[in-house]
């Protein structure tokens, strides 16, 4: 029984570990540290898993679960963080078109998004992930109109870093 | 576009550059342990209780004896009853709260859980800090009372010295006795800072984040 809970488990993380992967990029900058969050994150998604019903969607489910880890459970190794350390893991660009002003907007995109406190980070990494408002601060545990007033002000924010 | 609708085309075009594990590699870790701070609070907030639970256990056999000849048998009986049944009910808030903590729940629905587990501990400690520093405080103006009951027991252990000089053994036994009582309740308070401040000062940080977003949508 339990080895074949197991093994839906597992099928199923293979299948959707992407979004681990996400989650741990956006709040890591070094492989070290994304190893150990995708650790934590699994060992919980496993742990939580009895309580998952087939009626949601897994993925749906699994962001909870990682989000939570990222931001509430995961303690920070003691390899420190240093901010130089974030291309090491942020995604390459591989454009068909390159555009080379694109190319830096991106990047200080994801340099400025880095600089975001854990929760901020949380609203931006669901909205890239294109959840609706209402997933947002379901997860978060917001109400709807502040999740969108929040994203405003995230976006000027990013604005002003961008164009300063 | 706007700079984060830009930042969401690339974002979900760039999958392909993630890493992947193999089912083995993601089968090994769900036989590891976590490492959480819910693990970490749990193992904490155990040795918390022990120790405070394990100190009543550890009055020397001489200390009783000299609480018994003081007269201090019965008060120091009824506190120790107090004691037990505060440290139980303690326990069992903690376990209600502790088992109330789940990952599934929204972010800040686990994060207040989590907050009010380790605030059950905190009123613990404060409690014993606060009694401790009473029983000190009580002890310290009884001794001052009976002092004449006091200088013979101390005499019958250690007969030169108090009888010699009465008044300077007793100035000396009361500022040993607060010097004492000082340094145990600093040490404990500090112990306790570094604990959790380590432990919570993150999720603390993000709880406050959280609650900005809905003190500053009202305004």
């Amino acid at each position: 029984m339990r080895r074949e809970q197991e093994h839906s488990f597992v099928k199923k993380l293979e299948k959707h570990q992407n979004i681990v992967h996400k989650i741990c990029t956006f709040y890591t900058n070094n492989p070290d540290d994304h190893n150990d969050l995708f650790q934590e994150i699994t060992i919980q998604l496993w742990k939580a898993y009895p309580s998952f019903r087939g009626d949601a969607k897994f993925s749906t489910w699994m962001y909870r679960v990682a989000l939570n880890t990222a931001i509430t459970l995961y303690r920070k190794s003691k390899r420190s963080i240093k901010a130089q350390d974030y291309e090491k893991v942020s995604f390459k660009i591989e454009y068909q078109d390159y555009d080379p002003t694109a190319d830096k907007q991106i990047k200080l995109m994801y340099e400025a998004v880095k600089q975001l406190n854990d929760i901020d980070k949380a609203l931006v990494f669901l909205y890239l992930e294109d959840k609706t408002y209402e997933e947002i601060a379901d997860t978060l545990g917001i109400s709807n109109v502040n999740a969108r007033v929040r994203m405003s002000r995230i976006k000027d924010k990013l604005k002003r870093i961008l164009n300063p | 576009m706007n700079e984060l609708d830009l930042l969401k085309k690339h974002w979900q075009s760039s999958e392909q550059n993630l890493p992947k594990y193999s089912y083995d590699e993601l089968y090994k870790m769900i036989l590891k342990k976590s490492s959480s701070i819910v693990k970490w609070i749990l193992i904490i907030s155990i040795i918390e209780f022990a120790i405070w639970g394990g100190l009543y256990f550890l009055v020397p056999e001489s200390s009783m004896e000299f609480n018994e000849e003081m007269g201090l048998k019965t008060p120091l009986l009824f506190s120790s009853i107090i004691t037990l049944i505060v440290f139980i009910t303690f326990i069992g808030i903690f376990y209600k709260n502790y088992t109330s903590i789940k990952i599934t729940d929204s972010v800040k629905q686990l994060m207040e859980r989590i907050l009010r587990t380790r605030r059950t501990v905190y009123f613990f400690i404060i409690w014993n800090i606060a009694t401790t520093t009473i029983g000190f405080l009580w002890s310290g103006y009884y001794f001052s009372q009976h002092r004449e009951k006091l200088l013979d027991i101390l005499a019958a252990q250690n007969p030169s010295s108090v009888l010699e000089h009465p008044d300077m053994f007793m100035t000396y036994f009361i500022v040993m006795f607060l010097f004492t009582a000082t340094i145990i309740i600093a040490l404990m308070l500090l112990l306790y800072r570094i604990v959790y401040i380590r432990l919570l000062k993150r999720l603390k940080n993000n709880y406050k984040q959280l609650k900005e977003i809905e003190n500053n949508a009202k305004n």
